[in-house]
């Protein structure tokens, strides 16, 4: 992906150089037709062409390669190297140039031939190393578009990476509610029932630590994930006493074994059974969890369902998780009967 | 001192229960379970001071308190597990609380400080306990009336008398009837004090120049505020 977005450096500088080729053309064109008789047709070619020609050959065979090379170096290095490149440059440029122009012409003059070149060497130097100079530029140009495109890119990734981070810390939070509400309900039974509150801190250390540890990437099996709800449930159950009733429904055609799903998407939906299943509502709570072979269905007693429901971050997260997982998943709220449940449609269990 | 409890979990509540029954000064005349009986117990007795978690299962402590009967004239003791800004707000107002889990050094603190000064609930904490239910906003809150605000809704407010004058970004103005002090320390951290009757949302400064004694801030909207050194930068 990052090679298409590279611009080819040698592209650009052939595509440059035609354009001026094509510019002094058009100029020489425009004299021969303006001052007639200063020019033969001849000289409004042979210029263009050899310049085009040469000046191609030069590009693909000596300045980007060395380009490249001396780019390399340590910058110190690269200013005297440039220099010493440029003067080679423009030295092979003019002696070819009239080279080539001796050849075509038909009295190939060699004996007048260094002496004009001599001659051009004094009046036009300046005029090919400018050449050399706008070539060198457009090769640092493009060298640093490209190296900016790919910082954008490789920004663009850590935002990615950074974004990824951030949700994953957001779903592997038990909130803080819940854990000194715990601590409170651990520390009232040190006295009344050590046991109890023995098995409560083992509990709740078991979610803290996959809570702070656990990997979200990797898929679970069903019985792993029911452990990880049976000790959070366990602890709500530690607080709530006999205001809460949990059962599980567990279809036998389900196979429990199969590393198939995200890890703690049922915990938020249980939890939010249980926050908005109470509200409002003074019996116990009684909280029925089904598992079939597509689907898992949360159900309780509680408070009914709001006129227009909107997903709290918990069930949006599970969303998006399952549906990362698996396209067709989706979790729906309804009312059946006297419960409230939520379910979690077209798994393959 | 007749005392009630009002707490959801089992054993945290027979922890209250039996903190109360062990308290020399205290007499437990009964407990609740949920909102609901809270608001029946509260009604149908007389006492004198509340031991109340604030996030019950089946409502707010706010609901309890707006809809009993008459005006709970008595001191409250807040239990809340965690919540940043109400705990700022607490403070700011002077309401006693404590945090969970609390030992019963911490409880037996609270107790004594709210039975020294024995405050009746503030007007203030109406609007505090309200504001509980927008854990995402700014609060602020007026006699009985909460206030609310986006985080980053706040351009600048400014001091006037016993008012505050609250300006928003889209470039309205709400009078409050609140201290420019007890503003500043409900706010996030990104409000700053500049003067004695300034404050300004940091995010919306676009730049400031420093002479020998103040400093000149410029916002994103244009405005200048002089700010002393003597306030942001002690």
């Amino acid at each position: 992906m990052e090679e298409n977005k590279n611009i080819n450096q040698g592209s650009v500088a052939l595509i440059s150089w035609i354009i001026i080729v094509f510019i002094n053309f058009f100029q020489l064109l425009y004299v021969k037709y303006t001052l007639p008789g200063k020019f033969d047709w001849d000289d409004v070619f042979y210029y263009p062409i050899t310049s085009l020609t040469i000046g191609i050959l030069l590009i693909y065979l000596f300045l980007l390669p060395l380009f490249s090379r001396i780019r390399k170096l340590r910058i110190g290095l690269q200013i005297p190297l440039f220099i010493i490149h440029g003067i080679t440059y423009t030295t092979i440029y003019i002696v070819f140039i009239f080279l080539q122009i001796a050849l075509w012409s038909d009295n190939l003059a060699l004996d007048s031939f260094p002496d004009a070149v001599h001659r051009f060497f004094y009046t036009d130097f300046h005029n090919i190393a400018k050449n050399y100079f706008f070539l060198l530029a457009i090769y640092i140009a493009v060298e640093y578009v490209n190296k900016r495109a790919k910082t954008l890119i490789k920004q663009k990734e850590l935002e990615n990476q950074l974004k990824e981070v951030k949700l994953q810390a957001l779903e592997s939070k038990l909130h803080p509610h819940f854990l000194f509400n715990a601590l409170n309900g651990i520390t009232a039974l040190v006295n009344e029932d050590p046991k109890k509150a023995e098995k409560g801190i083992i509990e709740l250390s078991d979610l803290l630590r996959f809570s702070l540890e656990g990997n979200l990437q990797a898929l679970i099996t069903i019985k792993e994930e029911l452990g990880f709800l049976e000790k959070y449930l366990s602890i709500e159950k530690m607080r709530y006493e006999d205001q809460l009733e949990i059962s599980f429904q567990i279809d036998e055609n389900v196979d429990l074994g199969k590393r198939d799903i995200p890890p703690l998407i049922l915990q938020p939906l249980l939890e939010n059974a249980i926050i908005h299943g109470f509200k409002g509502f003074s019996r116990t709570l009684k909280i029925v969890i089904e598992i079939s072979a597509n689907k898992i269905r949360v159900k309780n007693n509680g408070s009914r369902l709001r006129q227009n429901i909107e997903f709290g971050t918990g069930l949006r997260i599970v969303q998006q998780r399952i549906s990362h997982h698996n396209k067709l998943s989706t979790i729906n709220l309804y009312e059946e009967d006297d419960f409230v449940v939520c379910e979690i449609s077209d798994l393959d269990l | 001192m007749k005392a009630l409890i009002i707490e959801d979990e089992g054993a945290a509540r027979r922890r209250l229960e039996s903190f109360v029954n062990d308290h020399s000064d205290l007499d437990l005349i009964g407990s609740a379970s949920s909102g609901c009986e809270a608001i029946k117990l509260i009604d149908s007795t007389d006492s004198d001071i509340l031991l109340m978690d604030i996030q019950l299962k089946d409502m707010t402590s706010f609901e309890v308190l707006s809809e009993i009967k008459e005006e709970y004239k008595g001191t409250i003791i807040f239990i809340t597990a965690y919540n940043h800004f109400a705990v700022k707000a607490f403070e700011v107002f002077a309401l006693d609380y404590v945090l969970k889990p609390y030992s019963e050094e911490r409880l037996f603190q609270a107790v004594e400080r709210s039975l020294k000064h024995r405050n009746p609930p503030t007007k203030e904490m109406y609007a505090i306990l309200e504001s509980l239910h927008f854990p995402n906003k700014i609060c602020i809150p007026e006699g009985k009336t909460s206030h609310l605000f986006e985080n980053d809704q706040i351009e600048w407010i400014k001091a006037d008398g016993y008012y505050c004058e609250i300006h928003t970004v889209e470039g309205t103005m709400r009078l409050i009837r609140i201290l420019l002090k007890e503003v500043h320390h409900l706010l996030p951290d990104n409000f700053i004090r500049i003067s004695r009757s300034v404050v300004l949302n940091k995010q919306f400064v676009s730049s400031f120049r420093n002479d020998t004694s103040e400093t000149t801030f410029v916002l994103k909207s244009g405005k200048e505020f002089i700010g002393k050194k003597s306030y942001y930068n002690p």
